[in-house]
This record gives structure tokens, sequence and C-alpha cells, in this order.
């Protein structure tokens, strides 16, 4: 990428990281009721005028707004975010907890849905108008057609209750294991939520890689390809593939945060001890604090990875890598 | 670039098979929506009256059973459909009107307001709105207002964007150009051409948004951020797992209809979104080779004198044959031409020769053969032998036949190792040499295409094919896209090549001319059938079919008056020292010229010479950075608004491309009277009439018809007839034939002298075609680089070029003219 459109997009995820710190910041003081509640759950009800003082104070929310959002960035500069009221701990301390679950979780799922998402799209394109486009289309729609967390509750049903292949819910058994067994047990229970967060979004993968397929498919430099003898598979697999893939990795990124969505839902079914479900905890138990600061660590994520889409990007595609005079 | 680039034998619409599905998904949305309306007489409880003990089996009394406090699941279902359609229906409606708010104003007003409302989609789009809205959902309460509001802050920002980005299209397009030059306001401009070309969109939008807000509504429910009472497919998804009901035995009926219900619902908005998606982009064929089905047996090698023979040749798609009965022959080391209008059945014939003919493609009679080897009946394998090593083809539009993601030499040097057993090492050398026989030095080898100029990659194109030295080389109109210039070069090229390798050449063109100065044989194909073959020159010289004589006298158009030759008529428009550069190239640099009362001025120059700029600041449709330009003696810069907009009834002009510069979505009769609405004219019905009789278009059969059932031809006349309907004094014509086959190319020009002669109009004619401009214009500027670098009598600029460029260009574009001197 040039180096101006770089500076560009990193502009563009600053403004980003801005804006959802703001956002974080004015809801608990724009929204109704006060802030106090917000932050410290509803016991404050029971504090006396005086400790209520003190406590204003020392959170200093009797400061002017302006000197709050001064402290507040000083806070999430610090990773201070607060209090969980649920957990009774630091935020960030119950949020690196969560992390690497989710990251497990999201990353297993995200190799896996974009592998088959692009195999099956390639192939579709490949054979497009065969029963076997039809087929895949129709099967791959009505999986992308289903919710993400019903799957996830069939699956339980069908795979954990009936058949008893797989644990019903959590990322470890009760018993600690060590050593193999832990990698074992922790394979296990990654099974069924990875296979329904794969099902519930290769879907949107395989429709576009299908789409650039075709296009690409279309362009006269395939069939300069299959003119100097190239077979079928090698116009397929050398000489569209890679350029029909460049649309998809940038898309791609673009939906790493509807991802990490479904993830929430997922995870909520499975009782996975990730963010969502931390999310979700912290919806049931009105738990703010925690909701701003998972909120706050996913955006971070979210922009990184984007961040790291855009400086990769031009080893794909030598058109950005290297300009050229003529266009 | 012309329609025809697309290669035949692969990319035929199919419409048949996905309209069903659009048609299976309205059913399914509309049975949903009628059990929605109907549900208090469908549903046989209320849903939240306790009717029956909890965890009840299904029975005929409850035929889905009930939950753990004894609602009848049934009733959950009918009447959870009412509230998963509305707030679906409702937050997609929200998302679409939003987002199509903010794509017209971002892509109407562009500048500021652009750059604002598009930072905010773009924050919008990579913000991980999902969690975000749960943690404002948390703080707003659960609810179904909630929910909407939610779900549609997550959605309209896509829709902004694709809307924007289609503005953006339109308005650029040449109709809206058009409009604009006419003198049109932005209201006018929205009202009629924005909103009527974007509205279509707006309706797949919507779809797409039905379907993301039915899936976000359940799972903001499954959350618990649906309304308890009012409750939601996902409202009952969400009680079913929080009371762990599929750990029961009631979980099949709890769990499984509500998803299936969403599934359904969102299956069906999807079908309907690819059906209309469908509509626009027609279904792709596979990859399959052509039926073969011949009446000629086919047979084993045989001697012949000739390279390729092809024998009585049929090829259809459908009802349509796209050749017929074709028969012709070609020697080694000669070349043979073949030659027709666009849609003669000429690149059918290319895709044959190679054995590239996909289906629908049916070759129902006649043989090709390579060498007296069969190739109709050879399998895929055989064919792919042969292809790159004895049958190349250098294809249309070669410019755009190189992979853009590999280095050139590497293309190369894949098309050798393919055919023979060579190493890497050797190849590569192989590759550069082919590179250097077509004067690409070996520094360049390791380039990408997109570091080459298109000439470049047209010879890069040319030396792939060669790489094996084949026997056959096919070339598919090698000269369209091309400037004159770079036409000569690579035709000479292709000779050279030809010489050093006893090459046979294949070169089919709708370039009579082109194809006249490099062919031994020439073929003459209308409509599938090759109506007269034989050696060129005979052809050219005693042309039989009555075709071949239209195609002639067209490629040689002559003129039909006089050149005006008198200087002292009053000048109409004169430009002064105009300049304009853009970011860092100069599109014009202190140009000057006049256009005097009922004089045809051409501006004769390559691409890239600023001609269209120019025709631009004439139009007011840009500013010149310095400079004046001045109409009927007035300067145009310092006109007001009211002034200019006077100015543009008697200022008009005609685009290049007959299939942009029409909007699709009016009539005929609409398009031609819209500068006389513009204007608030008088008479607008009479004087619509009078000037598309002008153009030679009837108007009681053309009136009515809507663009797409012209053809160019007529496309082109009802520009001119626009152009023409307000009486204007100068009509500025940008390459008025460029897109026209050589016969429409001799009508328009008489329907051109007609209107000069009828009302008078003085022309601007910037083309690079030197035929046109030599049989129509009375004096000639020549730009190079955004300079004048000469200007004179059109005779005498042709016949005594002075300067070096002008003499390149006259060579290039009048070969005759270049063997008379």
């Amino acid at each position: 990428m040039p180096p101006g459109r770089l500076g560009n997009r990193i502009g563009q995820y600053v403004l980003v990281l801005w804006v959802a710190l703001t956002l974080n910041f004015l809801l608990t003081r724009v929204a109704p009721g006060d802030p106090i509640n917000y932050l410290l759950g509803d016991e404050v009800n029971a504090l006396t005028p005086e400790q209520r003082e003190q406590v204003l104070s020392q959170y200093g929310l009797d400061e002017p707004l302006l000197v709050q959002y001064g402290m507040y960035w000083v806070n999430v500069a610090r990773f201070e975010l607060g209090t969980s009221v649920r957990f009774g701990q630091p935020v960030a301390d119950v949020l690196i907890d969560r992390l690497p679950w989710t990251l497990l979780l999201v990353g297993c799922a995200t190799v896996l849905s974009t592998f088959i998402g692009i195999t099956a799209g390639t192939i579709a394109a490949w054979k497009r108008g065969s029963a076997r486009d039809t087929g895949l289309m129709v099967g791959i729609l009505s999986l992308e057609a289903m919710p993400g967390f019903w799957i996830g509750m069939i699956l339980i049903s069908v795979f954990s209750v009936t058949l008893g292949l797989f644990p019903t819910y959590g990322a470890v058994s009760l018993v600690s294991l060590d050593g193999l067994a832990h990698v074992w047990d922790v394979a296990r229970h990654l099974v069924l939520p990875v296979i329904a967060i794969t099902l519930a979004t290769s879907g949107s993968v395989f429709l576009l890689s299908r789409a650039s397929m075709l296009t690409t498919l279309g362009e006269d430099y395939t069939t300069m390809a299959e003119a100097k003898g190239v077979s079928e598979r090698g116009v397929v697999f050398r000489h569209a593939l890679r350029n029909a893939l460049l649309p998809v990795y940038t898309n791609f990124t673009l939906s790493l945060g509807t991802l990490v969505s479904g993830a929430v839902v997922i995870e909520t079914v499975f009782a996975y001890p990730g963010l969502g479900r931390l999310i979700y905890e912290g919806v049931l138990a009105r738990d703010y604090p925690l909701l701003q600061g998972a909120f706050l660590l996913v955006t971070v994520g979210v922009i990184s990875a984007n961040l790291l889409a855009d400086l990769t990007y031009p080893l794909l595609d030598p058109r950005v890598r290297r300009p050229g005079a003529n266009r | 670039m012309k329609q025809s680039g697309a290669t035949p034998g692969s990319w035929i619409p199919d419409r048949r098979r996905i309209p069903a599905l659009g048609v299976v998904g309205l059913g399914i949305i509309g049975f949903f929506t009628l059990v929605a309306v109907l549900a208090p007489l469908l549903a046989p409880y209320d849903p939240s009256a306790r009717v029956a003990p909890p965890f009840a089996a299904p029975s005929l009394a409850h035929p889905l059973g009930a939950n753990d406090v004894g609602n009848d699941l049934l009733s959950s279902l009918i009447f959870g459909t009412r509230i998963s359609l509305v707030v679906g229906v409702a937050a997609a409606v929200a998302a679409t009107v939003i987002g199509t708010a903010v794509g017209l104003a971002s892509g109407y007003f562009g500048g500021v307001t652009d750059a604002v409302l598009m930072r905010l989609v773009d924050v919008a789009l990579s913000l991980p709105f999902l969690p975000l809205m749960i943690v404002i959902g948390v703080f707003l309460g659960p609810g179904l207002s909630t929910e909407i509001i939610v779900i549609s802050s997550v959605i309209w920002a896509g829709a902004a964007r694709e809307l924007r980005s289609q503005v953006l299209s339109v308005s650029q397009r040449d109709h809206v150009r058009a409009a604009r030059a006419m003198g049109a306001g932005g209201t006018y401009i929205l009202r009629r051409h924005l909103l009527p070309a974007v509205f279509p969109l707006v309706i797949p939008q919507f779809v797409r948004a039905a379907n993301i807000a039915i899936l976000l509504e359940a799972s903001l429910s499954f959350l618990g951020l649906g309304d308890p009472i009012k409750q939601s497919w996902g409202t009952i998804l969400f009680y079913a797992n929080a009371r762990s009901a599929f750990l029961t035995d009631a979980w099949i009926w709890w769990v499984v209809p509500p998803g299936l219900c969403i599934a359904l619902a969102v299956l069906s908005f999807a079908f309907i979104g690819f059906a209309l998606e469908e509509r626009t982009r027609p279904r792709l064929h596979a990859l399959a080779p052509a039926q073969v089905r011949r009446s000629l047996p086919a047979q084993g090698p045989r001697r012949g004198d000739c390279l390729l023979e092809i024998e009585a040749l049929t090829i259809e798609y459908g009802e349509r044959r796209a050749v017929d009965g074709a028969s012709l022959k070609l020697p080694r080391g000669r070349t043979l031409g073949v030659v027709g209008a666009s849609g003669s059945g000429k690149s059918t014939l290319v895709f044959a020769v190679m054995g590239l003919l996909r289906a629908p493609a049916r070759i129902t009679s006649g043989r090709v053969l390579l060498a007296g080897e069969d190739l109709l009946g050879a399998p895929e394998k055989r064919l792919r032998e042969l292809r790159g090593d004895r049958v190349a083809l250098v294809p249309q539009t070669a410019m755009n036949a190189l992979n853009p993601i590999l280095p050139v030499a590497n293309q190369i040097a894949e098309a050798i190792r393919l055919h023979r057993p060579v190493s890497r090492k050797t190849a590569r050398e192989r590759a550069l040499e082919m590179l250097e026989a077509v004067g690409i030095p070996r520094a360049r080898a390791g380039s990408y295409p997109h570091e080459f100029s298109g000439g470049m990659r047209q010879r890069a194109v040319i030396a792939m094919a060669l790489a094996n030295e084949p026997d056959l080389l096919v070339v598919d109109e090698p000269t369209t896209g091309l400037d004159p210039r770079i036409q000569g070069e690579i035709l000479r090229l292709l000779k050279r090549l030809q010489r050093e390798m006893n090459l046979a050449i294949l070169l089919i063109s709708h370039d009579l001319p082109v194809v006249s100065r490099t062919v031994d044989t020439l073929a003459v194909m209308q409509e599938g059938r090759i109506v007269e073959a034989g050696p060129a020159d005979e052809i050219l010289s005693r042309p039989q079919h009555p075709y071949t004589r239209r195609l002639l006298q067209a490629a040689r158009p002559e003129r039909l008056r006089p050149p005006l030759t008198s200087t002292d008529r009053t000048p109409l428009l004169r430009l002064e020292g105009v300049s304009k550069a853009y970011r860092n190239a100069i599109a014009a640099d202190r140009i000057s010229f006049e256009v005097r009362e009922g004089e045809v001025v051409g501006l004769i120059g390559e691409s890239g010479a600023g001609k269209s700029t120019l025709a631009c600041m004439i139009l007011g449709l840009e500013r010149p950075d310095a400079g004046q330009i001045r109409f009927e003696n007035r300067v145009l810069n310092d006109l007001s608004r009211r002034e200019l907009r006077a100015a543009r009834k008697r200022l008009h002009l005609v685009f290049q491309d007959p299939y942009q510069s029409l909007p699709e979505h009016l009539r005929v009769r609409e398009i031609v009277s819209e500068p006389l609405r513009i204007h608030g004219e008088p008479k607008v019905e009479d004087r619509m009439q009078q000037a598309l009789r002008e153009v030679d278009l009837d108007p009681a059969r053309y009136a009515e018809r809507y663009p797409s059932e012209l053809s160019g031809g007529e496309r082109q006349r009802v520009a001119l007839a626009r152009a023409g309907v307000l009486q204007p004094r100068l009509v500025v014509l940008d390459e008025p034939t460029s897109m026209l086959d050589a016969g429409l190319r001799k009508d328009l020009l008489e329907s051109l002298e007609r209107l000069k002669e009828d009302l008078g109009v003085s022309y601007l004619c910037i083309t690079h075609d030197l035929l046109l401009a030599r049989a129509f214009c009375d004096r000639l500027v020549v730009l190079r680089r955004g300079r004048v670098v000469e200007r004179g009598p059109v005779e005498s600029v042709i016949r005594k070029p002075k300067e070096p460029y002008t003499r390149q260009l006259v060579r290039a574009g009048l070969p005759e003219e270049n063997r008379a001197t």
C-alpha cells in the first residue's frame, strides 16, 4: 500500500477508536439515571449521603465533564477500566482472563470457515450452472439463514445430550487435567462451538468467493491462459484463484466485527468462558463497566486485525506493492 | 470499450432458473405475512396464558406442546411471526431510508458533505457494532423499539456506501453531464436522472437489509434484549435456552420450530435478493465444452496443402446461427483476413478454431482441419496440446490478456514449459528472447503488466503467443482500443514475425482498411455467412457482393460538400490561452483557436492529447485555470448563472458513446424534448417531432421507444436530435462516430450535414479519426499533450503537414494518403 493511503487508513482507525471510546464515556454520563449507579451497581442506593459524596469525589464524578473526560483517557491508557459489579474484580483482569478463549474459538472458526467458503465458492464458480453449483448454493444459503446460536442448540441436543459425544458446556472439564489430557479436553470442548460458528459464517465467504471467481473467470487473461494450453484446473487454481481472492481478503477483514458478534451469541449457548459469554453475563447483571470494557477490547482487536490486513495486502497484489507509471 | 468484448462461447445468460427461486422466496414471505396478519384468528390460545401443564407433550389440543410455564407453543410461534416480521421489516425500512438519504446526499452534494458523511459510514462499518449496540441496548432497556434502533444502526452504513457509489457513477454518466451542459439545475437532475436511476437499487438494498435484520433480531432477542411480553421467534429461543429446554425431552418442539421459521424467513429474503441480483448480473454457464453434432464425418489425418481448412462450419446458440456454413482456407505462411460488422460471427469463428467454444454453443455441422487433423472431434487433451503450441491466440483487447499478479516473463515462460520439457532457466531465457524480439528490453522482463504501457502489453501478448513458434496465429481485433500510430506498429511487428517464423495468420477485424493493408486473402462475413472471399487486391478493386461494396464505401467516407475557404466570417467561439492542469498532468496548455459561423473545425490528436478536457471546458462542465473562452463574443467564465443558462441554449454537444449518453429510463420523446423543458420553451411536441425528422427518424415510429430498443446508429441520431432541438449555433461533437460501424458513420455524417444546412449550425468536431476529419471538417487544429502543434485548412494539413507529429498521425490514419505521396 502506498504510504499515503496507509496513513489514511491509520487515521481512520484512530478516528474509529476515538469514536468508540468517546461513546463509551458518554453513555454512562448521558444516559438517564445517576452515573454512580452505572459504575458501582445498585448497592450504592444503600449509602449515606456523606458516603455518596465520598464515592463521587473518589471517582472524580463531581468534576466538570471535560475533566472527567481527560481522566477517563488517562485511565484507559493505563488499562484501568473500573471494577466489575458482578465479579468484584478490576474489569481489565476479568477481560484478560477471558480473552484467550475467544481468540482460540474465533481463530479456529475463522480459519475453518474461510477455507471452506473459498474452496466451495471456487468449485461452485468453476462448475457454474451445474447441479453441484446449485446444490452448494442452496445448501450454503440455507445454512447461512440459520441463526448460529440455534445451530449450536441443535448440535448440543444431538451430539452432546443424545449421543453423548461431546461435553455440553464450558471450555474445560471441572476436574483439572494436565499435559496431553488437558489439550484433548480443550479440543473436545472446542469442537461444537467451532462447528456452529463455522457453519453460520462460511456462507458469506462462499458467496463472495464465488462471485469474485466468476468475474475473474470472465477476464481476458483467463481466456489467454486457456489459449496457451493451460488445463482447466490450472486456469482456475494457478491463474484465477489468486486474483479472485483479493476482494475476498479485503472484505474478510471488514467482516471481522460481524464474526466476533457471532461468537458473542454462540459462546452464550455453549457457556464458553470467552468475551461473548462475558458480555452476556454483563447484560444479565447490568454490569456496565464490564460491558464497556469488553466493547473496548473487541474494538481494539478488530482494528488491529484490520491494520494487519492492510499491511499484508501488498504482499498479495503487485499493483499495490509496485504502483506502475502507466496508471 | 466495445460491448462485444465478451467471449462468445462461454457467457450466455440463462434467465429461467433463478427467478423461480425468487418466486419461492416471495411465496414463503407471503405465507408468513398472512400468518402475522391473521395471528389472532389462527392461534388457538393466548400465547401468554397458562393453558397446559408445563412441558406438556404435543397433543391434538397443543400440536407443539407447551413450555415450562404451560404456554401453548404453537400460539407463541404464530404470534412470534408477527413480532419477528414487524421488527425485521421496520428495522430494514429504517436502515434503507437512512442509508438512501445519506448515500444520495453524499453522492449528490459531494465535497465536504461527502467527506463527513463517508467518514461516518467508514467508522460505522469498522466498529464492531453488535457489541456496541448490545451495550447501548442495555442502557436503553430491552424492548421492541430498542431492537429496531439497534438493528437499523448496524445495517444502514452498508446501504449508504453502496448507494453513494451508484449516485457517483450515475452522475458521471454522459446523460447527466449532457443535462448539465444543457443548463439543467441541481433539482432537475436529481429528480429526472439520479432518482430514477438509483431507485431500482433501493429494492435489493431493502431485501438484503430485511434478511440481516431478521437474523439480528433473533440474536438480540436471544441475548435477552427482546420484549419479554411480545415474544418473537428469537425470544422464544431465549427462554428455551435460559431454561435449558434442550436438556429435556421437550426441546425438539420448543427449539426446532422457531429456528426453522427464522431460517425460512431469512432464506426467502435471500432468494428474492438473489433473483433481483441475477436480473442485473446474468447467470453464467458451466465451462463445459461445446456440443459437437456434425453432418460431415470425422476423419483421420490427411495430407493437404492448406494449414487451416474450415469446411461448411455451422455453429448455433439456441435458435440463432452465429456461423452459417462458413468455409475458409489458409496456406502456411500466409495471412487470411476475416472482416465483418460486430455480431457477424467472427469471434465465434475464432473460438471454434481455438477449440475454446463453450456450451450452449453447438457445432451442428462442418469441420475444422489443422494440418489435416480434425479439431472438432479431438479430445480436450489433444486440443490442449495444440493450443499455445501449434495454434496460438492474440485475443481481442490483448492489453488485458496478461495476468495482473504475475510478472510478464513468468507468464511467457509458463507458456513454454506447458509444451516443452525444458528447465525453468531455459524457459526463462527463451521468454526473454521473445520479449526482445517484440522490442521489450530484458531489463523490463521482471515487470508486472500494470508497469507496461498499452502498446507494450499488446506486444508482450504477441511474444507469449509466439513463444512456441506456432504454425497458426489467430489475431482477434488487434487494433481495437489502440491509437492509430500504435496500431501501425503492432501490424508491422506481426508482419515481421510472420516472415521470420513462416507463420500463418488468421486476422479478424471489423476495420476493413486495417485488414486490407495486411492480408493476402480476404473473406467478408455477414450474419454468419462468408459472402465473398478471394485475393485481397481483387476484392478491394472489384468487390462483387453489395455488402462488401457498402463496407468499402463506408470505409472511405466522401465529402458531401467542398471545404469552406473564406476567412471573413464572424468568430462564434474563440479560445484564448486556455490552460488546465489536473493534479500532476497538464491537460491544456495555452490553447487558442476559433470556430467561425457556419464552419466545421476538427480537433485531432491521439488519446491523452487533451481533446475531451477542452470539450468539457467549452461546455462549462470544467473551468479553465487560465485563459478565456468566448462564445458569441462574450467571455463564458464571466457570465452570470442566468446568462450562462441562456448561452447554453445556443451551445450543445453530442457525446462519444451513444450507449451512455441517453438515459435508459426515458423515452425518445422525453429525451429529445429535455432541452426544451429545461429552458421552459413553448411548443415542445412540435419541435421535438421536427428535430426527430431532421435526423431522419420518423416521430410516429420512434417517439415512444426507449433507448434499449434502438441500435447504436439510431441512438446517436437521437442524441443529435436532442442537440439540434433548441436550434443551437454551435454543436460540439466528441468522437461522434467512434462507436459506430463504418456504414452507420456515413449515415450520421449525412444527418450532420443536413442539420448544418437547415439550421446553419457550426461544429467543433473532436476526433482521432482522420477519415472522418477529412470528409467533414473545413479546418483542423492538431493537439498534442495539451498544446496546439499545427492548424490550417483541412487539405493542406493532411497533404502538407509541417510538424512530424502531424505527419505520423496522417500516415497512421490515412494509409492511402501515405501511398499517394
